[in-house]
């Protein structure tokens, strides 16, 4: 191992397909090493169909597979100060639904909620989903207009968060 | 590899990632991996009304496929050595 990593021997500079699967292995690790300090800790996680999961991370791999426990899911309806939760167990995401991921302070988490209301978890979801699909229909009248144009308009429905 | 490299000379900068959700976040750069997914340190955002909690949190990982931009500094890039490492890449891409 020592003897590749040093300076190439002359006439020799690129390097073998064998030593360049070495590198590429090692590359894999350096996602699981991005969040690794965060395991057993509370976290935030959002999804890309807009889900949003607070929940101590218990353990993850180099997809970003999560899996989280005392789960909870919160839906915030910022525009009339509101907000909803629901306790949801323990979830394993699967790491191509994972938009962003971060540590959350636990002594200050609850500071911007302390002005919301809470509201049952039902009538969030259902503003929610209106909300998303008013979203839904404006993205994809953009993405014919801009069609028009030959322009792309990269929007998916799955792509909602 | 080029974009790979390149993000790893910017490790420990400030930088501000745009989401594909038009979200803005500031941050240092911490660690990049072979999916330009980042970790962003002591993270602000511009538009926290959508997240509230954001101001709770300290560090991020955001998946590289949700990436829209990475804004940088101008005199955090070194143009002369990004052309040369093109050209090397380019030319052992030919061979």
């Amino acid at each position: 191992m020592s003897e590749s990593r040093g300076s190439p021997a002359p006439g020799k500079s690129k390097i073998t397909e064998g030593e360049a699967d070495l590198y590429l292995d090692q590359y894999n690790f350096t996602t699981t090493a991005a969040i690794v300090g965060s395991v057993d800790r509370k976290i935030f996680v959002l999804l890309r169909d807009g889900r949003m999961l607070f929940g101590i991370l218990r353990t993850f791999d180099q997809y970003a597979n999560l899996i989280l426990q005392h789960c909870v899911e919160r839906i915030y309806i910022t525009e009339e100060n509101k907000y909803a939760e629901n306790e949801c167990g323990v979830f394993m995401v699967r790491g191509e639904n994972v938009v962003m991921l971060g540590e959350v302070d636990i002594d200050k988490e609850d500071e911007p909620l302390v002005q919301m209301e809470q509201i049952p978890f039902e009538e969030a979801s259902q503003m929610k989903q209106e909300r998303d699909d008013a979203r839904y229909k404006s993205e994809s009248q953009k993405g014919r207009q801009m069609a028009r144009y030959g322009l792309i308009h990269d929007f998916h429905k799955s792509d909602i968060y | 590899m080029l974009f790979f490299s390149f993000f790893k000379t910017l490790v420990d900068q400030e930088v501000t990632v745009e989401l594909k959700n038009d979200i803005e976040l500031k941050g240092t750069l911490k660690s990049v991996d072979q999916f330009l997914n980042l970790k962003l340190d002591n993270i602000s955002c511009s538009n926290e009304s959508r997240y509230p909690h954001l101001s709770s949190v300290r560090n991020i990982f955001i998946r590289g496929s949700t990436v829209r931009y990475v804004y940088l500094d101008k005199n955090m890039v070194d143009i002369n050595l990004l052309q040369d490492a093109a050209r090397r890449e380019a030319m052992s891409a030919k061979k």
